[in-house]
């Protein structure tokens, strides 16, 4: 069998396959900023994998427009970056979900499949 | 924060920013700033050298925040055959009708393997290599005054001309800008092909994984 993709790798591609969806979805709860975000994303496990990773993934998700930021006065030091949804950013995220609900209903059933006769 | 955090920082995002050469400059500029932004924060008040590099070590290696950013991993740094034939070139390459020098020095300054003074130094030290140090020796050797004498104008009116000289200084001059000439266009070449040697070890143990 050594021609499978090793489990823990199948998992995080995986992960980075779902990882900008995720954040477009927690943004879609309100804005949040960079360390927000880590906090939020480590509560699934493996998620995040070194805190940096979510720079470069929102600068990206911000060069394709799907989301925006704003400087906001922080209480305890210099001011903060927040992201939040753009309009394109809503909309991906909505046919993500139709997608993803598409997507896993279809591999569960393969799972599910009894072996017929 | 102090020196040595400072320092931990500061080559950190530097190595940060090479990882991520590939993407456009303003995108580089606003992740390597995010970036620093976190770590600073992630440090705390006044952070000891150990509480920035833990700081580090969370946030993540550049090779890896590359990958994600999608940006393709910059070749690794290599004494390949175009730093050879620069460091030859320098050295000799005035000998080929003074094209060749011209040619180590395009090599030179396109080449990832040298920083910026260490090009200069490579350019300007001396300018054409060992034939300028052959030139100067020559010149500083050559005969003091050349001087043509033109008759016929008239009796008593023979017009002498004569060029060079300028006498024992300029010729110390000359032979001393000829020795220096020499001992850089040999140890010059020697000094970048060590400091290259160096790097690329350094950079193979830092990058193995």
């Amino acid at each position: 069998m050594r021609d499978m993709v090793p489990r823990a790798d199948a998992l995080t591609q995986l992960r980075r396959g779902v990882l900008e969806h995720c954040v477009l979805a927690i943004l879609e709860r309100g804005e949040r900023y960079g360390r927000d975000l880590v906090n939020e994303l480590s509560e699934v496990e493996g998620m995040v994998t070194s805190e940096g990773t979510i720079y470069p993934l929102l600068s990206r998700l911000k060069s394709d427009g799907l989301v925006e930021t704003t400087w906001q006065e922080s209480p305890s030091g210099p001011p903060r970056k927040y992201h939040r949804l753009t309009k394109a950013g809503r909309s991906a995220l909505a046919a993500f979900k139709v997608d993803w609900a598409g997507f896993t209903s279809s591999v569960d059933q393969i799972l599910k499949e009894r072996t017929r006769g | 924060m102090d020196s040595g955090a400072a320092k931990a920082l500061r080559n950190y995002l530097r190595d940060l920013r090479a990882a991520l050469s590939s993407l456009p400059r303003d995108r580089r500029d606003e992740v390597v700033e995010d970036i620093r932004l976190h770590v600073t924060e992630a440090a705390g008040p006044d952070p000891t050298e150990a509480a920035v590099r833990n700081a580090i070590e969370r946030t993540g290696e550049p090779s890896q925040l590359a990958s994600e950013a999608g940006a393709p991993p910059p070749a690794p740094l290599r004494f390949g055959a175009a730093e050879v034939f620069a460091v030859v070139l320098l050295a000799i390459g005035g000998f080929f009708a003074f094209v060749g020098w011209f040619i180590g020095v395009a090599l030179l300054w396109t080449s990832r393997g040298w920083l910026t003074w260490e090009k200069v130094l490579g350019t300007v030290a001396p300018p054409g290599g060992l034939l300028t140090a052959y030139w100067l020796m020559f010149i500083g050797m050559g005969p003091d005054e050349s001087c043509v004498t033109k008759s016929g104008f008239g009796p008593g009116e023979d017009v002498t001309t004569c060029t060079g000289g300028g006498g024992e200084l300029a010729d110390t001059l000359i032979a001393i800008g000829a020795v220096l000439a020499f001992a850089a266009a040999f140890l010059v070449p020697v000094f970048l092909v060590v400091r290259l040697r160096r790097r690329v070890a350094a950079s193979r143990q830092k990058y193995s994984v």
